[in-house]
């Protein structure tokens, strides 16, 4: 894991976040199937990234791996349906998808879709306020 | 632990022997053995045996019966050792054991891996198995698959494996309850207050 500093930037990490929630609402309405699922679920998960990457943006930190963003992401104090620990699950599936070829199944995309309802919102406000400071 | 040197015994060996000592008796609890052969098994001086077994007797940990000149050593199962450094002992020798890779031959994307049961506990004695519990998404009921045995786990051999894959959509509460009190190996596993 490379993590490199640079100056923070507001601007872009506000739009990132924003990118964020447009990529999310579009995703949500998406039909499940086992043809979506490789979309979906690379897009739910890519969308909690955005929003990790933006934490680190606005800190000035760039990284070059997931595990950075994603755990940044997870350091937010939110009130969630389901817990947000959930989210670094989702990473492997995705890593599985990208690297190995592993074709995610309609179940899958479920799961995604729940997690992303759940945890969302929460996520997506309190990146935001932190962004936003 | 009694760390006075005997004469030509470091400390370093002597703590080595001290752990090698203890692990046997974590891999058989149940069995009795003699100075002589515990320290010809472990591939240490009877010396350094004697002053070993001496100093977990002191613990609490050995049991020594001596019958004339013979002493016969026994572990007592209910010492805290066997609940505390006995389990993260058995979490050392499973992921030493790579068979977390054999798991992903048989479920390759699990959504968590937990280890559970006797070895999760401490309470595992010579012939116990090894309970490992994968979750997959899907509505499949619980099935166990019965693993290659694992070859050399600690000083014990061919220790039997046997694999719960399950899905939380179709999981009976109580082993529910059972996996989540274990250990995860790898993954997050959703629980709910």
């Amino acid at each position: 894991m490379t993590i490199r500093y640079k100056r923070p930037d507001t601007k872009d990490a506000l739009s990132l976040v924003q990118a964020a929630k447009r990529q999310m609402d579009f995703t949500l309405t998406i039909e499940p199937s086992d043809d979506s699922a490789f979309t979906i679920v690379r897009n739910i998960y890519e969308c909690f990234r955005m929003l990790g990457d933006a934490l680190l943006v606005k800190k000035g930190i760039e990284s070059d791996d997931h595990l950075v963003p994603i755990n940044e992401l997870l350091k937010l104090k939110v009130n969630t349906l389901r817990p947000i620990l959930l989210i670094d699950n989702l990473r492997r599936l995705r890593h599985n998808v990208n690297y190995y070829g592993y074709s995610p199944k309609k179940a899958e995309a479920d799961d995604a879709l729940s997690l992303a309802k759940s945890c969302f919102k929460q996520l997506y406000e309190a990146a935001l306020k932190e962004v936003e400071k | 632990m009694n760390n006075k040197k005997l004469k030509g015994i470091t400390a370093l060996e002597m703590n080595e022997s001290y752990l090698r000592v203890m692990q046997w008796f974590f891999s058989y609890p149940s069995k009795e053995i003699g100075l002589t052969d515990l320290s010809e098994t472990l591939g240490i001086a009877k010396i350094t045996a004697r002053q070993v077994v001496m100093a977990l007797v002191e613990t609490g940990f050995l049991k020594v019966e001596t019958i004339g000149k013979m002493w016969r050593i026994s572990s007592n199962p209910s010492h805290p050792y066997n609940f505390t450094w006995k389990i993260t002992y058995n979490l050392n020798l499973l992921f030493s054991s790579f068979i977390l890779n054999e798991v992903h031959k048989i479920i390759p994307y699990p959504k968590a891996t937990i280890l559970f049961g006797s070895y999760r506990k401490g309470d595992d004695i010579e012939t116990s198995d090894l309970d490992i519990a994968v979750e997959v998404i899907g509505n499949d009921g619980p099935k166990i698959i019965e693993m290659k045995p694992i070859d050399t786990f600690g000083y014990r051999k061919n220790v039997p494996v046997h694999l719960y894959v399950f899905s939380r959509n179709n999981v009976d509460i109580n082993l529910f309850a059972n996996i989540a009190n274990g250990i995860v190996l790898e993954g997050f596993l959703e629980v709910r207050p």
